[in-house]
């Protein structure tokens, strides 16, 4: 990879696509841009060693996840749940919770703090494959693990998040 | 097909990665097993309202402005890719000086361990006569076996 001009456009190409993953994992806008700075400014250092053995997009998205990782840990963002006695919604049915958008909005806010209450391997492993719809070997190249682990994990970040919204109703508990 | 079974699938099912043959075993256990159907519509509704929660939108001009700035900081600050070189030159004095004093210093102290007198080892004979003066003979002669074996 040479020449800053190839730089320039793959910074166009990819920068809102990393914003995006770094913004769901922090969930902040201004941190989320500072880090995206730090990705390219990362990979503008390096532009003339990436040899394009692994795709770009994997490269970065493994800066980015790192470099994300590394400000949770500092700013301890990873918080728990604030308080369990929530208003309980009343869980309709898959098709119904389309139908008015307030309650789609409460159940959308739910979810994300469901996400903010993952690890930060979750939230990466959970926000690539959701999000970035990437496949389970791609996410595995991004984080150096196993294609069985980044299964078997993303598995039970649903359980868990489907476990918690039973928990506070907002998924109908068929046992109850 | 089993419970378990399903479990295992289920995320390929979801995602339509999945033999026709087995995607027609999955639906038909899924029409049977009501708790199979649960985590199905469970699994869908999660991933399908997480792909609500949206990311600022952000202007192409801004990525723009922002790419100038990457720029800029590299060219007004270049990382030191000399960095490790420049860190290393103070070490090396350091071991210089280091092994220059142990040269210097490791006479004097062999000698003052052996004779068990607190003065400067001068390997000149003239000053070594001047020291036996105030010596007695056999440390003198410790002294000469000494310098002797140095030499050697």
């Amino acid at each position: 990879m040479k020449g800053k001009e190839n730089f320039e456009e793959c910074y166009v190409k990819y920068a809102n696509k990393i914003y995006g993953v770094v913004y769901k994992m922090l969930n902040n806008h201004e941190d989320a841009i500072d880090i995206v700075q730090e990705v390219f400014l990362k990979l503008y250092k390096n532009w003339s060693k990436f040899k394009g053995l692994s795709k770009m997009s994997t490269y970065l998205y493994r800066i980015a996840i790192n470099i994300s990782y590394d400000y949770l840990k500092k700013k301890n963002k990873m918080k728990k749940l604030e308080n369990l006695n929530c208003e309980n919604f009343s869980y309709l049915s898959f098709k119904d919770n389309f139908l008015t958008n307030f309650k789609n909005e409460e159940i959308i806010n739910e979810i994300k703090k469901e996400i903010d209450n993952l690890t930060e391997k979750q939230k990466a492993i959970f926000i690539l494959k959701t999000y970035e719809e990437l496949t389970y070997e791609e996410i595995a190249r991004i984080l150096k693990k196993r294609v069985g682990t980044i299964k078997a994990t993303y598995f039970q970040i649903l359980q868990k998040i489907r476990e918690n919204l039973k928990k506070k109703g907002v998924i109908k508990n068929e046992m109850q | 097909m089993r419970c378990n079974k399903i479990e295992e699938k289920i995320l390929d099912f979801i995602e339509g990665n999945i033999e026709i043959e087995e995607k027609n075993k999955i639906e038909e256990h899924l029409r049977e097993c009501k708790n199979c159907k649960n985590l199905y519509n469970d699994f869908l509704f999660i991933i399908d309202n997480s792909k609500k929660i949206e990311t600022p939108k952000i202007d192409k001009n801004f990525w723009k402005v922002k790419f100038n700035s990457i720029i800029e900081k590299e060219v007004s600050h270049p990382h030191l890719k000399l960095k490790p070189l420049y860190l290393s030159i103070p070490f090396f004095i350091l071991i210089f000086s280091f092994v220059l004093f142990v040269k210097i210093h490791l006479p004097y102290k062999k000698f003052t361990q052996f004779s068990g007198y607190d003065y400067e080892l001068l390997f000149s004979e003239e000053t070594i006569l001047k020291y036996v003066d105030y010596i007695d003979e056999n440390e003198a002669a410790k002294i000469i076996e000494f310098i002797l074996k140095e030499n050697n």
